[in-house]
């Protein structure tokens, strides 16, 4: 009785307007309700929002029948879905990606906060039915999703490091799907923290700014391993919130002197995450936002998912890559200024790192800086391999040996975006150069950072 | 698509402390008057197997301790069907955006064409829920859409409410009016 895919419909199910549900009890009364939530699953799973113990839920537990009406908010073509109740999830991916959509849709109708979710209830769809035809013809979408995604991937094959990638993929997120405010961010899963490492869009980069594990949408989708997205959200909206929230609220005057703001939009109205995820590991996250309600949809979530697929398979093979040298470009040594030596303060209790009264970095980057400025200071030395780094037992490098070369990114690009007199060149596959522009006096604090801050 | 401004709660529904019908069997004229409004009407009922049927309504209109409930015949054959058969049936009548909503059922009703009273009742009902939508954000093209219908497709769904229940979305629904 299947005439219509459920993969084609899923318009339907993005919440716009409210779909109609009808079960009947054990003595085969009906009862209609209003939903705010199909939510697709699969080709043949949707899952139903359980916010209320009402009339609906206990004929669902009775009869485990349902049947649902849902409207195209673009074509007005309507189906009828026959529903077969399965089992109700209240955590997990999709209680999480369920619970994340709802804020959204309660935002739009006036409900934020009013109904929370208490479970997705998994329903499998027996039948589809076509109730009414497409009754308007909606514009030709802005892009072509799949030609996008192709020229997005070959541009991405054709990068051959690590911060090339992830400049280009923002790049191309522009300029394919016309998205103008993204940014990349990296899992470091032993702080059970993100800290973004490219942005776009945004009137400041916030390189290195960290959202906690769980945090709003990028939290979440890292934790879960699933895409969030959010396609009305209002500024009291728990997800917004948290994300701004978690990078201020630091708890303490040192954790404030070491925060980099987080650089995301103030008033965003649509959010899409996606996990980068690469042989079972979850990498970091891309994110989407737009000043712009209902933004991402069904299949701009998949498009993007493609692309953070793709990001999650070339950082691993570039990771690879670096571990490998290629000789070193020569280069003529950077003439060192006259005037005062720069001040280096490390703290080795977070491994932060201060030039002067400016805080620059911390965590691994932050160790990594400070070993490579007192080889420098000690030993001359200005030519480095990521090779030696990553087999330096004192850098504590967490167990996944790629997280060196995204702290590598991170760091180049803190160093640039400071406009400090160090900074850091790439010379090569897997190599390269600490430029210093002034002499430096280095000063190892700790453990106790709290006297010396 | 526009927010409300605020929430209905029962305190505000119509049905608030004063009986859902008169002595009579008609609907209270406040609840008759809100049914006919001009509203989102959703209809649901259940074939022989008991499998419930859920279906769009276009308006109705009170006609003696009856509801004249109006839904187009094409794409809802089954419901149709079961309608034909006796099947028990619940309309929903929700006022857009779905925060004011009262359902009521009976436990069976049946099929009739359109009388020549409906017809005007019809085109003001769908005219009144066109200009609702518009209010609270809906496109142009989308409300008018939303509410066409072709008049010879239309049938008339005709049953005595021998139940009624707040559905104001949210914990309270299904609270049984006194």
């Amino acid at each position: 009785m299947n005439h219509v895919s459920l993969d084609v419909i899923r318009n339907c199910l993005e919440g716009f307007v409210p779909s109609v549900m009808a079960t009947c009890d054990a003595d085969g009364m009906p009862n209609g309700s209003l939903i705010s939530q199909v939510h697709y699953v699969s080709a043949d799973h949707v899952a139903l929002s359980c916010q209320f113990f009402n009339k609906t839920r206990r004929n669902v537990l009775a009869t485990r029948r349902a049947s649902v009406l849902v409207l195209d908010p673009l074509t007005l073509a309507e189906y009828r879905l026959t529903l077969d109740y399965e089992a109700t999830e209240t955590e997990g991916p999709l209680f999480e990606v369920m619970k994340a959509r709802l804020s959204g849709i309660g935002s739009h109708t006036g409900m934020q906060g009013v109904f929370p979710l208490l479970g997705a209830d998994l329903y499998r769809v027996r039948s589809i039915e076509s109730v009414v035809l497409p009754r308007l013809v909606h514009s030709a979408p802005a892009r072509n999703l799949l030609t996008a995604i192709r020229r997005t991937c070959a541009t991405m094959a054709a990068c051959f490091d690590l911060g090339i990638l992830l400049e280009q993929t923002l790049d191309c997120l522009g300029t394919e799907f016309g998205i103008c405010h993204a940014m990349v961010l990296i899992l470091d899963a032993d702080a059970g923290r993100l800290y973004t490492v490219a942005s776009r869009g945004y009137p400041r980069s916030g390189i290195g700014s960290e959202i906690a594990l769980g945090d709003g949408v990028i939290g979440v989708a890292a934790r879960e391993r699933v895409p969030i997205r959010i396609g009305q959200m209002i500024s009291e909206d728990e997800y917004s919130n948290a994300l701004r929230v978690c990078a201020r609220a630091t708890g303490s005057a040192w954790a404030e002197r070491t925060r980099i703001p987080y650089p995301g939009l103030d008033a965003p109205q649509s959010q899409l995450a996606l996990p980068i995820l690469y042989a079972g590991r979850t990498l970091g996250v891309l994110f989407a936002e737009s000043l712009e309600p209902m933004r991402f949809w069904y299949d701009d979530e998949d498009a993007l998912a493609a692309v953070a697929g793709h990001l999650g398979a070339l950082i691993a093979v570039l990771h690879e890559a670096e571990d490998t040298c290629t000789p070193a470009r020569p280069s003529d040594p950077a003439p060192v200024r006259a005037g005062p030596a720069l001040s280096v303060r490390y703290y080795r209790a977070d491994s932060s790192v201060f030039f002067d009264t400016h805080y620059i970095i911390k965590g691994v980057a932050g160790a990594i800086l400070w070993k490579i400025l007192r080889q420098h200071h000690t030993e001359g030395r200005v030519e480095f391999t990521n090779r030696e780094l990553r087999l330096d037992p004192g850098l504590h490098l967490p167990d996944y040996a790629g997280n060196l070369e995204t702290r590598l990114v991170l760091l180049y690009k803190r160093l640039a975006e400071r406009g400090t007199p160090v900074r850091l060149e790439k010379t090569g596959r897997g190599r390269f150069r600490l430029v210093v522009q002034c002499s430096l006096m280095l000063d190892e604090i700790g453990p106790d950072r709290g006297a010396a801050a | 698509m526009a927010r409300t401004e605020t929430l209905s709660s029962p305190s505000v529904d119509l049905i608030d402390g004063r009986p859902w019908r008169s002595a009579d069997g008609m609907l209270a004229p406040a609840l008759a008057a809100f049914c006919q409004r001009g509203l989102n009407v959703c209809l649901a009922s259940r074939d022989a197997a008991n499998d419930p049927i859920a279906a769009h309504g276009l308006a109705c209109r009170q006609h003696g301790a009856a509801l004249r409930v109006f839904m187009l015949q094409r794409g809802n054959d089954r419901i149709l069907r079961a309608i034909e058969a006796e099947a028990p049936v619940a309309a929903i009548f929700s006022l857009p955006p779905m925060h004011r909503s009262i359902q009521l059922k009976a436990p069976r009703a049946k099929l009739a064409t359109l009388l020549a009273e409906d017809v005007p009742e019809l085109a003001r009902q769908t005219a009144a829920l066109r200009n609702e939508l518009l209010a609270v954000g809906f496109s142009t093209a989308f409300a008018s859409v939303f509410c066409a219908y072709d008049r010879h497709d239309v049938v008339a769904i005709i049953f005595v409410p021998e139940q009624a229940f707040v559905q104001t979305r949210g914990p309270i629904a299904r609270s049984a009016p006194p």
